[in-house]
């Protein structure tokens, strides 16, 4: 079963993907044994997927840059496990940058 | 027992902190955790706003600065943190606020579009965005551009954002002051400003720039128009730890309690920053839980030409990813400054820089000084200690002596008694 989830994109973090704030998506099903997607492997699908600019301004390492903040179904992230999240199906995910100057 | 013990610093990055699913708020007890404040504590969706409206209004009532009635001039960015800024005001001062504030705020905002070389058309959307929100208030709002610093500080009501986007310069409130416009010469304030940013070399001096003149133009702004005293502006505690170490690597250590306290009263009129016991995880929560619209102007924020790589950019990231493997690094930075005082040699100066408006020390430089000025008026700029740097740097690029010397007027003869 594919997965379909809505992410968000907001505080600038946007930019990065043609301006667009909300995306539909639907995450294949995984090869392999456990087929479950977390967080750290949806940042990397956005990375290879969604990313349209300089991904250094979105992701480091496996997690996102410091300084944008993950809402998963409008929950800290880290309040439900962060990148160890495991994925529901209609979950909403959304990156809100704080990265910003002047 | 200052000395670090490598294996202690290894074992608290390496460690997780344990995977508590589900929590509940902290406060309450029984409702469960939606975010997470004061970087550990699990809060529930009620009590963090609870948590960050009393923090909001204690902020302000600890200063006691603010009178019953008193018009004060929100500066609005539109984005996130003044976005919160504008929220917490609208509520504070709605109907069915327990503890009501009691100012009326007017709401400003500074369109920087000729700075970031935004073609008229970006501008012009991000305008109207930005008056969109500011209209939802129903408080008076008024847009003005940063070119007005030379230009005697214009405003125009939102409303006529709305209706034309602002392409036509008339001007209600505008009486523009005619001793400026003899000085200003032919050259529009747009193409002076460009010029301005062209010539300076780095990304620091431009964005050091890019804050004095907005610090300027609001302070002017506030005298001129609405001939109040105090400006709010959305400061968060996060940028303000940014500032502190970027401003101490610029040399401007001496004005830290300036740069970064709840009041900076450099000039006549104070600038406040209500928000600045928040850090931005927090204005980040805040805005997503109120399902608050900010407006971004840019990703990045680099300015056209910069690299991206200016002080502040660098202390920016630094402190960034420093706080998301120690969750208490803006607090600890931040609590720093609170204990920080300007020094009596320079509270008792009577100089200030024309271009930061900081007091300066007395002593000065005639070597670059007069790289600054042409026409050898005697202007500070911005020696807080003998080696800072500070303006003086931010100033060196400037080719164009005569704009920066039309920026230069008059502005230190105002009373900088601290």
């Amino acid at each position: 079963m594919p997965l379909s989830v809505e992410i968000e994109f907001s505080g600038g973090a946007e930019l990065l993907f043609n301006k667009i704030k909300k995306h539909k998506i639907e995450l294949p099903d995984k090869m392999g044994v456990a087929n479950t997607w977390t967080i750290r492997d949806l940042i990397g699908w956005i990375k290879e997927n969604l990313l349209c600019e300089r991904p250094e301004l979105f992701v480091q390492g496996e997690s996102v840059r410091p300084g944008i903040l993950v809402m998963i179904n409008n929950i800290d992230w880290d309040l439900v496990g962060g990148l160890d999240y495991v994925i529901n199906n209609n979950d909403t995910i959304l990156f809100i940058s704080t990265l910003h100057g002047g | 027992m200052c000395s670090v013990n490598e294996d202690e610093v290894q074992e608290v990055i390496s460690s997780p902190p344990p995977l508590n699913l589900d929590q509940v708020c902290m406060k309450c007890n029984s409702e469960k955790a939606v975010t997470i404040a004061r970087t550990k504590d699990p809060f529930c969706r009620a009590c963090f706003d609870q948590y960050f409206t009393h923090r909001f209004r204690s902020t302000f009532g600890k200063s006691r600065l603010i009178r019953q009635g008193e018009e004060v001039l929100l500066a609005f960015s539109g984005g996130q943190s003044s976005r919160v800024l504008l929220h917490l005001v609208q509520e504070g001062l709605s109907e069915h606020a327990v503890k009501r504030l009691r100012f009326t705020p007017i709401i400003i905002y500074i369109d920087e579009g000729v700075v970031y070389g935004y073609a008229s058309e970006r501008q012009k959307s991000l305008l109207k965005e930005v008056s969109g929100i500011i209209a939802q208030t129903q408080f008076p709002g008024y847009f003005t551009k940063l070119e007005e610093v030379f230009t005697g500080a214009r405003v125009w009501p939102i409303s006529d954002a709305v209706l034309s986007a602002g392409s036509e310069q008339r001007s209600k409130l505008a009486a523009p002051d005619p001793t400026s416009s003899i000085s200003q010469g032919e050259m529009p304030g747009e193409v002076k400003l460009k010029q301005l940013f062209d010539s300076l070399k780095s990304s620091t001096a431009k964005e050091d720039m890019l804050q004095s003149l907005r610090r300027q133009l609001l302070v002017d702004i506030a005298a001129k128009y609405f001939n109040t005293g105090k400006i709010l502006v959305g400061d968060n505690a996060t940028r303000l730890s940014v500032r502190l170490l970027g401003n101490i690597a610029q040399g401007r250590g001496g004005t830290i309690p300036l740069d970064t306290g709840f009041c900076d009263n450099r000039s006549d009129v104070m600038v406040l920053r209500p928000l600045r016991e928040f850090p931005d995880s927090e204005i980040a929560s805040y805005l997503t839980l109120h399902q608050l619209q900010s407006v971004d102007a840019s990703s990045d924020h680099s300015l056209p030409g910069s690299s991206g790589h200016s002080i502040e950019g660098l202390t920016a990231s630094f402190v960034h990813s420093l706080q998301s493997n120690f969750s208490s690094t803006v607090s600890t930075i931040f609590r720093t400054s609170d204990k920080l005082q300007l020094s009596e040699d320079l509270v008792h100066s009577g100089q200030c820089c024309p271009l930061c408006q900081a007091p300066c020390e007395e002593s000065f430089n005639e070597e670059v000084f007069s790289h600054v000025s042409t026409s050898g008026n005697n202007k500070l700029l911005c020696y807080v200690s003998s080696h800072s740097i500070g303006c003086r740097l931010t100033a060196r690029g400037t080719v164009h002596e005569n704009i920066l010397e039309l920026l230069l007027k008059d502005d230190s003869g105002g009373s900088n008694e601290l």
